[in-house]
Order: C-alpha cells, then structure tokens, then sequence
C-alpha cells in the first residue's frame, strides 16, 4: 500500500464538506492559526483519538495527524512529478536522435 | 543622465552550418532573409562555435566561457550566464526554445525571469504525459520557429517600455530529424516523407553512417536545406515584426548557431564530438544600432557574444563583434574550440585553433595526458594549440576535486532546484 492512500479521504473531507464543528480555535501562544471546520462524524472520531495518546488536546493531535499526512503527500506528489520530468525530457531527447528508443 | 542601454537580441539555430546559407555562398536560395539581414549588418565569414554540440556550445555563448568550465562534468550549467549579469543592471531577460540539454532540467533557467523551454515540467504527471503523447502522435520534436516567435513576440509585448530587455530565441528547425513543414517539404526533395521515415532515416545516419546511399545522403541535404529556408522565413518574420514594433533601431541583434551539422564529409552525420568546419563553422551577424555594416574576415568564436555583450554595457571587452574597427591585433586573431569525447571516447578531449586561414587539431588523452596532433593546415600552430590545452587543463584542474556521490547529490538538488520542487 502507498504511504499515500489512506490519505486521501482525509483531504477530501477539508475541500468537499462543510462541517459544523471547529476543531482548530484562536489561541494566542500559536500565533498566525486558522480555524477549520470538520463534519460532527469526523471531529467526534478525532476526539475519541485523543484519548488514546499523549497530546493534550485535539488541536495538537489534529495538528499533528495533519502535517504527517501533508508531508506524505508532498513525498509522493514531488517523487511522480520528478519521475515524469524526467520522462519528459528523455522522450523529447529520444525523438531528436539523441537516446536510442 | 545616463543613457538607457540598448535591447539585446540574441537568435540562434541549433545546427545551422554556416555554408548553407546564400550570404555565406551557398548554391541554394536558402536564407533570403538572413541574406538581407547580413547585407545591413557585420557579417563575420570565419565565426566558429566554441564546441560541436549544444550541451558544450550554448553553455559558451550564454557564459562566454569555455565549456570546460561554463558546465559540470555532467552538463549543468555551472557559470553565470549573460542573463544573469544583464538582469543584475537592470534589463528584463527572458530566453524561449525547446531544446532538452539547454531547459531547466540542467539549470539554464538561471538569470532569465522568463524562461520557456517548451517542456511541460512542474506540471501534474497526466498532463505531462498527455503531452507528450501528443507530441508523439503528432510527430512534435520541438517547438516549431513560428511557435518560438508567438510566444516571445507575446513577452515583448507584455514588456514596460522602459526597460531594457534581453531576449534569446533558440531555434530548432534546423536540428533533425528534418522533416520541413507543409510546401517546405518538397522544395529541394523529389517527395515527402512521412514523419516516421524521416526519423529512421535521421537515426540510421547517425547510428550507421555508412549504409547511407549518395540518393539518401542527397534527400537528407534536400530536407535540411529546406529545414533552413522555412527557419529562415521565421526568423525574417521575427525581425520584421520587431521594426514593425519601432525596436530594432534600438537594439543589438546577434545571430548564430549552436553548430553546423555533418553530411557524411568525414564518415559521419549530425554532429557528434568532432571539430571539423562541417559542424563548428556557423553564420555571424551582427547588427549594432549605430548601424555598421560590412563583412569581416577576423576569426571570430561564440565565445565572443558574451564579450561583445559586456562592451554594449560599456564594459572594455576582449574583442566586441559590435565594434570591429576598435579591435586591435585583429588581423592575428586566433580562436579555439573544445569538445569532450562520449561512450567508448570519454577520455578523449578534442581540441581545434583557428587563424583566418589556417587550423590546427588535436586529441588529449586524459587516462594518459598525451596530446595527439590530428589534423593541420600549418604545422606551426601546433605549440601554439598544445599551449592553450595546457592552459585549459590547469584552470580544469584547478577546480575542486569531487567524488561521484557529491555529483549525485548535487545532480538532484539542481534538478530539484530548477523543476520548482524545493524553496
């Protein structure tokens, strides 16, 4: 299984669905923090996460699942787009004689 | 007040020898627009490239460097180039072509603030790979001139008018495989070529020379020549559209090849690493906005543009193309060529000294560090030739020893760097 997989119905729950419950609130020892709004069936699941770890908080434990599965997939993005870079430039040197097909 | 430099415009073909072209005494009408263009401007007869090939010979017209030290030991760019040292005083640069060995994947983006190299890099892996598949089907190789002129015609025009600007166009009409355009295709030939035939014809002149016929080797000249003429009309087109647009009396235009390209003279096609006139004489012309004119026999080299670029800004240059009549001993001029060996020949280093009249060729060893004479007109040049192979390889030498992993992590941090993938 790609490290990837699993996140994408995470992301799409941050662009498709309005939700109903604020997960991340303002707090003054973060500066610069957004509030995001998560459906009550993902923030509750979130919420009994969190009991089962050592953060504090949801902020802290939602911050923490989100950056994880973020880098994930900027790994993954940057390794394909890097793939096909270099595809591209070898099938144009391929066809101006230079490699051999 | 100081005076507002004029624009630079630097076009070059990629593999445009020079003497296929009417105003270098071709037999074909080929370059009726560079012909004009050349009877108003300085038009260099003995103008060799500093290399055989583009991933040596651009990185010294944009550097001004030998390529020794003007690329890596894995063909990055590793010198500043011209773009960066105008951008630094002010002009807005931008360079627009589609040739692989010269785009951002080997850092030539460096300096220009638009650089187009027709690749589809940076894009989402569906879209690059629709692409090309398009360019397959479609038999694309490269951005066609009418392409590279739309899209830097389009540049200029967005430019403020106020600023000074540099602008490169690199065009590949000229490198195979020569499949010319529409009507283009049966000026010299008999009949067309599909795209496929004219691919394998490309490709087995240069994988096996010798089973080339003297008809195949004729329609291979027949569709390069006409290659010329159709790239000739665009960049006469270019040019017109400039005047049209009142900036040509206040530029410099610069216009020359990568390098030439062979038809068999020496046993080989295309134009592999080798330093014979064939593959390194290349056009020279020259339009300085004072407006001189004339034709000039001094041996010349692309490694001079840069130098002549410099002088435009007011620098005192070496030698300056711009200004023929302020460059002293002239008359004694010597320039030299480099190029590396490949595969089987990569420690081979060619070597080649021009005079107007003479040259001199040699191979160096690098396994054993023996310099083997080749090839030449005047036997006395060859002190002269060896000299400069010795001075080339101390400054080569003097670099930084480096390991092969060091290559490789620098070879993906630049392409990293230059596809837009890191801060």
């Amino acid at each position: 299984m790609r490290p990837n997989d699993s996140s994408a119905p995470l992301c799409q729950c941050y662009t498709s669905y309005m939700a109903n419950r604020t997960v991340f609130r303002d707090d003054t020892s973060h500066p610069a923090m957004t509030e995001i709004t998560l459906p009550d069936e993902l923030a509750d699941r979130i919420e009994s996460r969190v009991e089962r770890t050592d953060f504090e908080n949801t902020n802290d434990y939602a911050t923490f699942v989100l950056s994880e599965v973020v880098t994930r997939v900027e790994r993954d993005a940057d390794s394909e787009g890097r793939e096909s870079a270099r595809e591209g430039v070898e099938a144009r040197l391929e066809s101006l004689g230079y490699l051999e097909e | 007040m100081t005076q507002r430099p004029p624009n630079i415009v630097l076009l070059t073909a990629d593999a445009l020898r020079a003497d296929h072209l009417g105003c270098y005494g071709y037999h074909r009408d080929t370059s009726p627009a560079l012909d004009r263009f050349a009877s108003e401007s300085l038009r260099y007869t003995n103008a060799y490239s500093a290399s055989s090939h583009t991933r040596e010979a651009v990185p010294a017209i944009l550097t001004g460097e030998y390529p020794d030290v003007a690329i890596s030991s894995d063909y990055h760019l590793a010198t500043d180039t011209v773009a960066s040292m105008l951008s630094e005083v002010g002009f807005t640069t931008a360079g627009f072509h589609s040739n692989p060995y010269v785009s951002r994947a080997y850092g030539f983006d460096r300096g220009f603030d638009t650089f187009d190299d027709d690749l589809h890099l940076g894009q989402h892996k569906l879209i690059a790979l629709g692409q090309r598949l398009l360019d397959k089907l479609r038999n694309r190789h490269y951005a066609r001139g009418d392409e590279i002129n739309a899209r830097s015609l389009s540049w200029v025009d967005s430019q403020a008018s106020h600023e000074p600007f540099f602008l490169w166009n690199h065009y590949m009409d000229t490198h195979g495989p020569y499949e010319p355009p529409g009507e283009y295709a049966t000026l010299y030939a008999d009949r067309e070529l599909s795209g496929r035939e004219a691919q394998s014809l490309y490709q087995r002149a240069i994988d096996d020379p010798d089973s080339i016929t003297m008809d195949e080797q004729q329609l291979l000249v027949d569709l390069y020549d006409a290659e010329i003429r159709y790239n000739d009309k665009q960049i006469g087109r270019f040019l017109d559209e400039l005047r049209e647009r009142e900036l040509l009396d206040n530029s410099v235009v610069i216009i020359s090849a990568d390098h030439g390209d062979a038809f068999g003279e020496n046993g080989y096609y295309e134009h592999p690493r080798y330093l014979h006139d064939e593959i390194t004489h290349v056009p020279m012309i020259v339009q300085p906005p004072d407006g001189q004119q004339g034709t000039i026999e001094t041996p010349v080299s692309t490694l001079d543009i840069a130098g002549t670029i410099e002088g435009i800004l007011g620098n005192d240059p070496d030698f300056s193309l711009a200004n023929p009549i302020e460059n002293v001993e002239a008359d004694d001029r010597r320039v030299f060529l480099q190029a590396r060996g490949e595969d089987d020949q990569s420690h081979l280093r060619r070597y080649a000294l021009r005079t107007e009249s003479e040259a001199c060729f040699c191979e160096l060893d690098t396994n054993t560090d023996v310099i083997k004479h080749t090839d030449t007109t005047d036997p006395a040049l060859r002190p002269e030739l060896e000299a400069h192979v010795d001075e080339r390889t101390r400054i080569k030498n003097g670099e930084q020893p480096r390991t092969a992993e060091d290559d490789v992590d620098a070879n993906i941090e630049r392409r990293l760097n230059a596809l837009g993938y890191k801060e």
